[in-house]
Parts: C-alpha cells; structure tokens; sequence
C-alpha cells in the first residue's frame, strides 16, 4: 500500500474496531486497549496530517494526545450540556470528524485547502498570491 | 592523501561508530535491566507495614538500587557524545515508569481518596446524562468528568477508578513530549534537554498527576506553552527589553505556511478552551504566562491573551455563573491576601507526627534545592553572555497566583508546579553546563545529585502513603456504608482523606469533623450528626482517617485509640458495621449526646 494511504488506512482501522467492539458489547482487554487507544489518539492524529506542522515524532504523538483529549471532551460535555449522553453518539460524532479529517488530509485535499488558503490570504493583502 | 591512509581512517571510524553503537547498546540495556530489578523489588512490599515516612519505609534496598542503576547509565548517556536521542528518552520513559507506577504495583486498591470522589463524579454524569451545577464546583468545570465518562464507557469498564492507578504513568507519559517540545524551544544542548527532562520528573513529587483535571490541565499547560515558543518565537528587536531578551543559541523558528501559522494558533486556542471548562486554575495559569511572554514580545501573537481573557470570561459569566454567584464575595475578598494564603500554605501544613515532619522538610529541602539549582544555573547564563531572561521570567511568573488566594492551601504547591519545567531547565544549566561535563568527577557528582533527588521523590511524593493508601477492607467497608444509608442521609468523616463520594455522590450529605476529632470531642460529633434531627446520620471510621489523625493531626496511637473507644462506647451512637479497617456507627433514635 502506498505509504501517505497507510496511516489512514490504520486510523480508518482503528476507527472502525473501536465502533465495533463498543456497539457489540465486547468486554475485556482488547476493547479497553482498543477504544482507550483510539480516543487519546486518532482523532489528533487525523487532524495533524491535515495541518502538517514541522514537528518531530515524539512532538507530534504529544499533540496528537492534546487535540484528541481536547475533541473527546467537547463532545462529550456538549452531549452532556444537551441531555443526550450516550457513549454510542459520542463515539459515531468523534468517528465521523475523524474521517471528515483523514479526507481533508489526504493529499489532494491538502493541495486544494492549501491553494484556497493562499488565495484568501493574498486577498486580505497579507502575501502575494505565487 | 594516499588510498592506504583513507582507508585506515574509514577503518578507524568504523571502530569508532561500532564501539558507540555497543556503549548505547550496553547503556540502553542497562536501563532495561534497571527496570526489571525494580520490578521484582516490588513484588514482596508490605504496605501495611509502613510508617509515617510512607512507602520508602516498606521499599527493598533493591529498588534504591534500581534507580542507582539507572541514573549512573542516564549520566553516561547524556555525557558521552554522540548523544542518542532514543537511548536518552527510553532512559527517561523507563524513569517515568519507576518513579509513578510504584503505588499501581504494590497497592491492591486504588489510592487517594480525591480520585474516588472524581470517579463518583463520573458516576452522576453517566447515570444522569446530564451536567447540574447545582451539585457543587465541580459541576460548573466539567470538561475532565465528561471526557472520563466517555473512556469508560467505551473501555467497557464498570467505574471510572479503573482508570485511577495508571494516570499518573499516562499523565508523565503525555508531559514528556511536552517538556521536551518547551526545552528544545530553548537550547539545542542536549545535555541540558535530558538533564532537564530527569530533574522535571525527578521533581514532580507534587503528586497533582493523579486521576484528576488538573493533571490533564497540566499536559496542556506545557503543550501550549511549548507551541508558543517554538512555533510563534519572536524577540525584542529594539529598546532595553531587547537587551535582556536575546537569541541565545536557539534553535531556528521553523518556517510555517499561512496555513500552518493559522491552524496551530487555532490549535493552541482550542487547547486553552479545553483548560477553561476542565480546571479552575490552570487557565489563569496559562494566561499569566502568555500575558509575559507578549510583554516580554517573545511571542508574536500579541493579541492572544485579549482572546484568552475573553474565552475564560465568557466560561466564567455563563456557564460557571452558579458556582460563582454563590462564592464571589468569598472569592474576591481573598485577593492580595498573601499573608493568609502563606498561612495556609506552609504554616497551617507544618505539624503532624515526627516523621511526617521529617517529611515535610524533605519536601521543603527538595524544593529549596531545585529553584537554588534554578537560580545558579540563570546566574551561569548570564554570567556565559546569555542574556535571555525568558526562563527565570516564566519560572518566577507563577508566584503571582499567591497572590489571588490560598487555593484550600494548595496554591503553594501549584506554584511549584507551576514553574517546575522552567526551573528543572534552568537547574540543568546549573549541573551540565558549568565546568568540564565529560571528566568522571563531574559525571560522578551529577549521579550523586540526580540519586539524591530521587531519593527526595520518593519520601515527598509518597510521604502521606499510609493515609492514601486504600485497603480492600475499606473498600468493602464504604461500599456497605452506601448500601445501609439510606438517600438523603448525612454521611460523617473524622479526617478529610475519607474516600467517599464514589457512588451516589449527589444523594448523600456529607461533614468532616476534623476538629472535633483532633480534639476527642465526641459529644461535638454527635452533636454535628444531630444538626438535622429528621435525617439520619453515619459516622464511618476507617483505617486511613485514623492514619490521618495520627500523620498530620498529630494524635498518638494511644490517643486515636481511646477515641475509637470513645466512639464505641458513646450512648448517642449505635454501632452497625465492623468488619476489618471500617466501622459504621448511626445516631441512636433518642439516644444523649454524650
């Protein structure tokens, strides 16, 4: 498999495991590694390769961590807020925004949202369009 | 140069890079080793056994070792060159493991009676669906509960404690990328990097890394932190402020499109929201340092603290207004009052039993130690022609939140954890950058201070174990406490560290008769379950709170002793569990007082 497809294809893996096992009920440790797993980790990491920042590996795995928690917690406490706590819609809403940010994050997107972004800020008169 | 003499260079540097390779080798697999020893070192620990000076009073002289050997391949990694960078951080994880993983090994139950109460918080929002900031404080900052209730659900686990023994593991886990990130945006010297990075946990006895908002509140404190300085550098170019804030041998600010510019802005933002309904004061503490960091124009984003002030306001105004509208008074009239919050701070918490005195100076000694280290190590600095003030300016900016209020005399406390990270990197200059690192004299006293310090760790950091440790008796004790009360009911504590709340929490009433208790008053702890004479009242004895009584409220066994009797024998009460380290004891219907 091409390389830059690898890691969405994991994420998507992840992603879907995790949807599995919780809506199947599935106990033991395979789902806490699996589900604990993917909320600290895979919704930040899709959301970096749509950023991209110049950042080594060990930087990125921390905000990776940082914009999950961040993700999970807003989620969760405006379900709260709302009165319409379950852990299967808290789950479906952050896989959803994880494949919303793997799509922009594959390349050609990253391209389009890049070209759109210089063009707005050449607009604003910040830089020159290239 | 002729082709015999090329390659017997070739050969000399292919000997040179084998024999590195296996001194890392060698020094990566002396850190592994050093965690296997520590880990069979923990195997026969009686925690029952342990004296006022907590867990390093049960420990085998084997763990102590451990560490030795761990520290002695950490100082020769760190100087030796070529510097490995995965042998220096699998050194540091391994650090990380030992250091706060000790309690989930040897411990049968969960410790610490806070994390309990946020597992019970955890529990209302689950079972309710629903945020009440009727509750208590809690409620109005409930970020950090939210999030807990949907790992737990989704781990499949039946209460939140679960999680509670390995956040502290995961917690320093998610600080080190973060240390890293905020020490590398200040030296490219490894040496100070790592040394840093060990002083930073070594000195993180705090123990605020529990299951709690504020361990998670810390991570993104230094993430954010980290971020500005790396990503969003700027320096004084004109005026006195530039001759105090130079470049210093820094690394290059990296080159980030418009987008990135934008989106990590956006990101350190959304980072601070996440701070502003999970913890109290850590956004406070994030603005603060943000807000120096503009005026000391290290940072170009000099319109981000208008934006944080305005984000933490809004939190504040509307959805905190319930908890604030009830204690604004309170909360105002604590500000400036620095002596009653010294008070709190260090006068109100010296006293207790010998040993926990002994203790408390360790603690005291430690952090001395650390910002004494901190302060040679700006001196060195400037002394070496760095003139950069942006370290001890960030390591000092904590302090003004003495200012605000004493915190339930906690505030001290987060004022070293606070500035901790700016301090550890300012006390690594101190130790690897003054004299000749590489000379065996000086590698031998940086083993010696490093082993010191994580010696102090040990007796500051689980110097209160014997109180904060839970027994499987207890737990069996308090889950029956909430299985005889009924709703409704006022559940009575003599000490503070009771771990209650974990069920149930917005269904009981709840007092702490701290007082009355020091004092073997039981006639003023009837009379405190009689307040309310139509709700029936609990009073739980449990063998942590008569630890506590004994640790910080300065009783002797003798005494605590005759006050259990007290308690048994007094005709205003009956009692209705005893069973191992809890007793259960209700108001007799028209039972005296005393």
């Amino acid at each position: 498999m091409n390389g830059r497809l690898a890691v969405p294809a994991f994420l998507l893996l992840i992603t879907g495991a995790t949807e599995l096992l919780v809506s199947s009920d599935g106990q033991g440790p395979v789902r806490i590694a699996t589900s604990v797993g993917f909320l600290l980790l895979v919704p930040g990491w899709a959301v970096l390769r749509m950023v991209d920042p110049p950042v080594d590996l060990v930087t990125g795995a921390g905000l990776a961590i940082a914009i999950s928690v961040g993700l999970d917690m807003a989620v969760a406490t405006t379900l709260l807020y709302l009165r319409i706590w379950s852990v299967g819609l808290a789950l479906a809403i952050i896989s959803a925004l994880v494949v919303l940010a793997i799509l922009l994050g594959l390349p050609a997107s990253r391209a389009a949202i890049g070209r759109e972004a210089r063009r707005a800020w050449a607009a604003l008169g910040s830089v020159d369009e290239p | 140069m002729s082709v015999s003499t090329l390659a017997a260079a070739e050969a000399r540097a292919r000997t040179l890079s084998e024999r590195t390779d296996a001194t890392q080798a060698l020094l990566g697999g002396g850190a592994l080793v050093a965690a296997v020893i520590w880990a069979l070192s923990l195997r026969p620990v009686d925690v029952a056994g342990m004296s006022d000076l907590g867990l390093v009073s049960v420990l085998s002289p084997l763990t102590g070792a451990a560490f030795l050997l761990l520290t002695v391949t950490f100082v020769l990694a760190v100087t030796l060159r070529p510097h490995a960078t995965w042998l220096l951080l699998l050194q540091v994880v391994v650090l990380i493991v030992m250091l706060f993983t000790i309690t989930a090994i040897v411990e049968a139950e969960p410790r610490f009676s806070v994390s309990w109460r946020h597992a019970g918080i955890i529990e209302v929002l689950t079972r309710t669906g629903q945020i009440d900031p009727a509750i208590d404080a809690y409620f109005s900052w409930p970020g950090f509960f939210a999030l807990g209730g949907l790992l737990t659900q989704a781990a499949g686990l039946p209460s939140a404690i679960d999680l509670a023994p390995w956040a502290p593991l995961a917690f320093n886990l998610m600080y080190l990328p973060a240390v890293l990130l905020l020490f590398r945006s200040g030296t490219q010297n490894p040496r100070v990097i790592w040394t840093g990075a060990f002083l930073f946990f070594a000195g993180n006895w705090i123990g605020q890394d529990y299951f709690s908002p504020q361990g998670l509140g810390y991570f993104l404190y230094l993430l954010t932190i980290g971020i500005l300085l790396t990503m969003f550098r700027s320096w004084p170019r004109s005026g006195w402020l530039a001759s105090w804030f130079r470049p210093t041998g820094e690394p290059d600010a990296p080159v980030l499109t418009p987008f990135q510019r934008a989106a990590l802005m956006s990101i350190v933002l959304f980072l601070f929201a996440t701070t502003v309904y999970s913890h109290q004061l850590t956004p406070f503490s994030i603005v603060g340092l943000v807000l120096v960091l503009v005026m000391a124009r290290r940072i170009s984003a000099i319109g981000l603290p208008v934006v944080m002030v305005v984000v933490l306001g809004t939190w504040l105004s509307y959805m905190a207004v319930s908890y604030l509208g009830g204690h604004l008074n309170e909360l105002i009239s604590r500000i400036g009052s620095v002596d009653t919050t010294v008070a709190a701070n260090l006068t109100d918490r010296f006293r207790g039993s010998p040993l926990h005195l002994a203790v408390l100076a360790v603690r005291s000694l430690t952090t001395i130690g650390l910002f004494g280290l901190a302060g040679v190590g700006a001196v060195h600095r400037l002394l070496r022609g760095r003139r950069d003030l942006t370290w001890p300016l960030l390591a000092l900016a904590p302090f003004g939140l003495l200012l605000l209020q004493s915190y339930g005399g906690e505030m001290l406390l987060r004022v070293y954890l606070f500035s901790l990270p700016f301090a550890a990197f300012l006390a690594a200059y101190a130790l690897v950058d003054i004299g000749r690192p590489e000379r065996l004299r000086h590698a031998v006293a940086l083993v010696v201070v490093l082993t010191v310090l994580i010696g102090a760790f040990g007796i500051s950091r689980y110097g209160n174990e014997r109180m904060d440790v839970t027994t499987a008796s207890e737990v069996q004790g308090m889950e029956e406490l909430y299985r005889i009360a009924p709703r409704d009911a006022l559940l009575v504590a003599l000490a503070d560290n009771v771990f209650w709340k974990f069920t149930a929490y917005e269904q009981y009433h709840y007092a702490i008769v701290n007082s009355a208790a020091r004092t073997g008053d039981v006639s003023g702890i009837i009379d405190r379950m009689r307040q309310t004479p139509d709700r029936p009242a609990y009073l739980v004895v449990s063998r942590s709170q008569l630890a506590a009584l004994e640790i910080q409220g300065g009783l002797d066994p003798a005494e605590v002793t005759d006050l259990v009797a007290a308690i048994r024998g007094a005709p205003g009460l009956e009692q209705v569990y005893d069973r191992g380290d809890v007793q259960i004891f209700r108001t007799s219907p028209q039972g005296p007082s005393s």
